[in-house]
């Protein structure tokens, strides 16, 4: 059964997209004030009014609507021989990785996630990884030794096997 | 055992050096002069023996910072050693700032031979030294030996003794004459780049030849013209020399390689560090129907693009079933390639359309370039449409797709690292998804499949495991 990921995952996501935003909205500014009175009273006057136009809605949409959409769409599923991670937003990308290719699998967490107590977790392989995003850091650990069990168990068996 | 380098890396690291050795002097002569009065008695009275001569004073200059260098690379070549212990390959480097790099013989992937014309004429190797890591790293120093003294060495940390030694003069499986590369290079030629070369160059020849008037601007123009078609005649050259002597062929374990005539390689790849075998067609070689064969080697560095695992230059379909069944038997591909589904050439035109009303919206004012542009759009969906392909078995994965050019790529589900499915924007409405896998080589490697159906898709992941 594919896991949803934590709702808080959803806060972050939006405080992430607050904060890229306004960095957006700064140099959005920076750049209409020198471009307004070159463009002023030209045909490209409406271009420019589209092009800031579609920026603010992006952002806006960025903070209100695609992190539940991006919640809604992210799952994940560890099976006894595969690990497979859906995301995305307008591409949906479905990953697998076998338990037996995983070489390093890493916790990772910014000061965001700290706050409200999120982990990710990357999984490596020799050619890609693959990250499962806004875990609860109990339950990324947890997930890190259920990988790491069934690593055990497979190396096990490929052994027995060679033997 | 200790063994020290050929002394001929000192040679090679001087020529090198010389570019860089002759601006330093250079600049420091013209400081020099230009400071003149206020430098010491002794610069002053050399300055004044040698006449203000600018082009002695250079070479004077010049020497000094050669003799130093030759000291600095002599003793660099006499503390830098290489020796084998408890299952390592040891590499010692310098005498003040030493490094000692330690490789388990069992992380090597392979060893290559490479050889430029000046290591040709003084009969050494360079010895080209790929791990079988993450990243497929190669070992940056350069190992400089005589020639069977590098063979030798390469056979030692191959394990492989004296075998691959008598074999060094291999016979190919398939005989390419010159006139075999002459082809490979019109083959390989992009037609649409020289299309664009050739169009930009009429452009000046026609303008030059309407404005000429004497006979002297006549002859300038003819000499820009050669000068602007330097370049290409040079990469057809560079081609040619490149895979002059062309020689490939497989003994039980390995794929011997051999190619060039300025620099030669010689490549030993090992069938079991293989992850795809890709054919490559380009548009001529569509329409003549001929085919070029490269192989993944997972223990490839991706440092050098011009050391590519080309195991066949463009042949005929029959030479290279032939080939196919002498060198790599293990992807001989018995499946027929299925077609891209109808619903995919609408979701390629619909994607592009998108795209582009997406264009004019942003820029209305663009509008008549951009519709013009879409009988284009239609063409360039229906290529890739026609082109992209898709097969599976059990083992054995095969994608081709491009638009004028084909590539089609086998790779065996053992060696794919990470497969992804991926839905598109207009993949629910014509049951349209793509597939993503990725493979050990050089930069790690992303094979990205064309559209098709769900059912196909998930039977392929179904089949991964």
């Amino acid at each position: 059964m594919y896991k949803a990921l934590d709702k808080k995952g959803i806060t972050v996501m939006r405080i992430n997209a607050i904060i890229t935003g306004l960095i957006t909205l700064v140099i959005l500014g920076i750049g209409i004030y020198f471009i307004y009175p070159l463009l002023k009273e030209t045909f490209h006057f409406v271009i420019f009014y589209i092009i800031v136009g579609i920026i603010i809605i992006l952002v806006f949409l960025d903070i209100f609507l695609f992190p539940r959409l991006r919640y809604n769409r992210y799952s994940y599923l560890i099976d006894k021989d595969r690990i497979e991670v859906k995301k995305g937003l307008f591409f949906i990308t479905t990953s697998i990785i076998l338990i037996k290719r995983i070489q390093k699998v890493e916790l990772s967490t910014g000061p965001i996630d700290r706050l409200f107590n999120l982990s990710n977790v990357t999984i490596y392989t020799a050619a890609g990884n693959v990250l499962i995003k806004f875990l609860n850091t109990d339950e990324a650990l947890k997930t890190i030794d259920k990988i790491n069990a069934l690593l055990k168990q497979k190396l096990g068996k490929k052994k027995q096997d060679e033997n | 055992m200790k063994i020290r380098l050929h002394p001929t890396i000192i040679l090679e690291k001087l020529i090198n050096s010389l570019v860089f050795i002759l601006l330093i002097a250079y600049s420091f002569t013209l400081e020099i002069i230009e400071n003149a009065e206020e430098s010491s008695e002794v610069i002053k009275s050399l300055i004044g023996a040698l006449n203000s001569n600018l082009l002695l004073f250079m070479l004077l200059f010049s020497l000094i910072i050669l003799i130093i260098f030759v000291i600095i690379f002599t003793i660099s070549w006499k503390n830098t050693y290489l020796y084998f212990e408890n299952g390592n390959l040891i590499i010692e480097r310098g005498k003040l700032f030493k490094k000692i790099t330690t490789i388990n013989l069992k992380d090597i992937a392979t060893v290559n031979i490479r050889r430029n014309i000046l290591e040709q004429i003084l009969n050494t190797a360079n010895l080209k030294i790929d791990l079988h890591t993450a990243t497929s790293e190669t070992y940056k120093g350069k190992l400089i030996f005589k020639y069977d003294k590098a063979l030798d060495i390469r056979d030692e940390i191959l394990n492989n003794s004296k075998q691959n030694k008598q074999n060094e003069n291999f016979k190919s499986d398939y005989d390419y004459k010159a006139s075999d590369v002459i082809k490979h290079l019109l083959l390989s030629i992009d037609l649409v780049s020289l299309v664009v070369i050739l169009a930009v160059y009429s452009v000046v020849i026609v303008t030059l030849c309407f404005k000429t008037k004497s006979l002297i601007s006549l002859i300038l123009s003819i000499i820009l013209i050669i000068v602007l078609l330097m370049p290409l005649i040079w990469s057809l050259a560079k081609t040619y020399l490149s895979y002059y002597n062309f020689k490939c062929h497989r003994t039980k374990d390995h794929i011997k390689l051999s190619y060039g005539a300025l620099t030669s390689y010689k490549f030993d790849l090992p069938i079991n560090k293989i992850t795809a075998l890709i054919i490559h067609q380009s548009l001529q070689a569509r329409l003549f129907k001929y085919y070029m064969l490269e192989v993944v080697n997972a223990g490839m560095g991706g440092d050098e693009k011009e050391e590519k695992t080309i195991i066949s230059l463009y042949v005929n379909e029959k030479t290279k079933n032939k080939l196919l069944n002498s060198l790599v038997p293990e992807y001989k591909n018995r499946l027929t390639l299925k077609l891209g589904l109808e619903n995919s050439l609408k979701h390629y035109i619909c994607a592009k359309l998108f795209w582009m009303i997406c264009g004019i919206l942003l820029s209305p004012f663009t509008y008549g370039i951009t519709l013009s542009l879409i009988p284009i759009t239609i063409v360039i969906a229906y290529l890739q449409y026609k082109t992209q392909k898709i097969s599976y078995n059990k083992n054995l994965v095969i994608i081709s797709n491009g638009i004028l050019n084909k590539k089609t790529v086998l790779v065996k589900y053992n060696n794919i690292e990470l497969i992804s499915k991926k839905q598109k924007i207009f993949s629910k409405i014509y049951d349209t998804y793509s597939l993503s896998f990725q493979i050990v080589g050089p930069n790690n490697v992303i094979f990205t499949s064309g559209l098709f159906s769900q059912k196909i898709i998930n039977a392929i992941l179904k089949q991964y495991k």
